[in-house]
């Protein structure tokens, strides 16, 4: 027994059991890294940093909160958007609203957004009269196949709406 | 690579020289930024690389807002836009990119319009000199 | 009898003899796998708007680079407050062409334009060298291609140039990684057809250094190159590595002729 005392030292259990912790503890971190959890830092908590999914439930929801009920205008708003995308992060797409700009019949805004995005909000767009056209191309990142969304307000409050369908495939290279 | 720091983020403005007054011009605006989403990760630690992205484009015709633009995550990177405006005098074009840290970057252009006999059309009246008689 | 194996045998010299000479006039002009009337580059396999983008000098988003790269050729740095606009300007060594003759062989080695570039800022300007594959030297490698842009690709393998010629066509041939594939597979027999949902390109780089929309930057043959080996699930080489240069040495010996495209915008 003295000799088991003798080789197993309170000192030596006590350093053994806290480096098996330490071990435990760094392989459960670098485990956590590679599992691709946050990283916690402060910078991390300050931004919003983190990955979601597509929702689109949500997305309906927001295209229902712009409309608020209103009825929608025919032809009021036209979307240009490609059929298929060469790469999703770069869809060119060009929105024009038919309108005459002048007293009360111009867009105060007009909303593009990606129904299947994680964040489907992409653009708004704010005119005045001295715009003379409210016609804007712009290049946007779609995450898959998707509708895209253009919902126009009128200033005198009326309620434009257009969506179009775009493809956005996987390559050979991707 | 995609990351480095720089000083010299471009931004490029295309304004037509001349026009007729009534034309409606187009304005074509190009910044180089990476419009980081805030949701990617670096491949080899998982760390995300954080949102920076261009948040607000304002237009400014003469110093009176003409035109604004709000973009959130969406839009692809080295952004590209145009749009519209109506020529009716001559004056400064100036855009500026505010990012949502809060820094700004301008660019400008001078734009001069010219009616039906191919005057200038000047953004101030300019009376006679002798109706001025307070400022002498 | 022996009359007829007489003249059996002397007409099969004559045909063996016209076969040996075939031989060798072919391996002197290297057969290419596409006539010059079938080149395409690659904006052919791209879609519409894609070349729209690529087409106005303004919405092209490599002309960033290329302006830039036009900056820094002007700028006077260094030691002996240099530019390279001090050498290269309009009246002498105007680069116009230069571009269309790389990869090519330098103190016997085969360089390509981003490896001339540092090698000119160290020697001829004594300023360190910029770092291969960043934004500045990608800008100035741009603008330079940008100075031939419409010029044909014409890029020799006679003298020196040929053994590396011949590395670069052992490695196009050679089939890599875990998935098996050589590049002829499919840049030679397939192109034009869809692999998943993209149309297979003649793999041309005359369009390089190009703005690629999968890394939204201008990119080297080389990063692509890498990125080729990737995909074929082998292991890529470091960039400037002289193998690649073989490759890229005779990728666009295949594509000579094809007018120069820089800055290209690809997928």
């Amino acid at each position: 027994m003295n000799i088991i005392n003798k080789n197993y030292s309170r000192r030596k259990v006590f350093n053994f059991l806290s480096g098996l912790l330490i071990a435990v503890c760094s392989k459960n971190a670098v485990a956590e890294f590679k599992a691709g959890q946050p990283f916690r830092d402060r910078f991390q908590t300050y931004r919003q940093t983190f990955r979601i999914e597509p929702d689109p439930e949500e997305a309906k929801r927001i295209v229902k909160n712009i409309i608020k009920g209103r009825e929608i205008r025919n032809n009021l708003i036209n979307l240009k958007a490609p059929d298929i995308a060469e790469n999703g992060n770069t869809v060119p797409i060009s929105f024009s609203v038919n309108c005459s700009m002048e007293n009360n019949d111009f867009p105060r805004t007009v909303h593009i957004l990606v129904l299947d995005n994680p964040f489907p909000e992409i653009a708004k767009f704010y005119f005045t009269p001295a715009s003379g056209e409210a016609n804007v191309s712009i290049r946007i990142r779609m995450r898959t196949s998707s509708n895209i969304v253009a919902i126009a307000e009128m200033a005198d409050g009326t309620v434009g709406e257009t969506k179009s369908y775009v493809d956005v495939t996987i390559g050979a290279c991707s | 690579m995609a990351n480095e720091e720089r000083k010299n983020w471009r931004r490029r403005l295309k304004v037509p020289k001349n026009a007729v007054k009534g034309d409606i011009i187009t304005i074509k605006t190009m910044a180089e930024h990476v419009m980081e989403p805030g949701v990617r990760r670096d491949p080899e630690t998982g760390v995300i690389y954080p949102k920076k992205i261009i948040d607000t484009v304002i237009c400014r015709f003469n110093g009176e807002q003409i035109y604004r633009s709000q973009w959130y995550s969406g839009v692809s990177a080295n952004p590209f836009m145009s749009f519209k405006m109506k020529a009716i005098t001559s004056g400064l074009v100036e855009i500026e990119w505010v990012d949502d840290y809060g820094q700004s970057s301008y660019k400008k252009a001078v734009l001069i319009v010219y009616d039906k006999d191919g005057k200038e059309i000047l953004p101030v009246k300019i009376d006679s000199i002798n109706s001025n008689k307070d400022i002498m | 009898m022996f009359l007829i194996i007489k003249i059996s045998f002397v007409l099969m010299l004559v045909f063996s003899f016209k076969l040996l000479a075939g031989e060798e006039t072919e391996s002197k002009n290297f057969e290419k796998p596409y006539e010059k009337s079938e080149l395409k580059s690659g904006s052919y396999f791209s879609r519409e708007e894609t070349r729209a983008i690529e087409q106005d000098e303004f919405e092209n988003p490599g002309m960033i680079w290329v302006e830039r790269g036009s900056e820094l050729f002007n700028i006077k740095i260094g030691s002996k407050n240099m530019s390279c606009a001090s050498c290269h300007n309009k009246d002498n060594n105007s680069l116009l062409g230069a571009a269309t003759f790389y990869p090519k062989i330098y103190k016997n080695k085969l360089i390509n334009l981003e490896q001339k570039i540092n090698i000119c800022l160290k020697n001829n300007m004594n300023i360190e060298p910029y770092l291969l594959e960043s934004n500045n030297l990608l800008s100035l490698s741009s603008f330079i291609t940008h100075i031939s842009k419409g010029l044909p690709m014409n890029v020799s393998i006679e003298g020196e140039t040929e053994k590396y010629f011949q590395r670069g066509k052992e490695i196009y041939f050679e089939r890599i990684g875990q998935m098996n594939l050589a590049c002829n597979q499919c840049h030679d027999n397939l192109a034009g057809n869809y692999l998943r949902a993209e149309k297979i390109s003649q793999g041309h780089v005359n369009g390089f250094p190009s703005y690629l929309m999968r890394w939204e930057q201008i990119a080297s043959v080389h990063r692509r190159f890498q990125f080729c080996n990737n995909q074929a699930r082998a292991e890529p080489l470091k960039i400037g590595h002289s193998d690649y240069n073989a490759l890229q040495l005779y990728i666009a010996w295949r594509g000579n002729g094809l007018l120069l495209e820089s800055p290209s915008v690809r997928r």
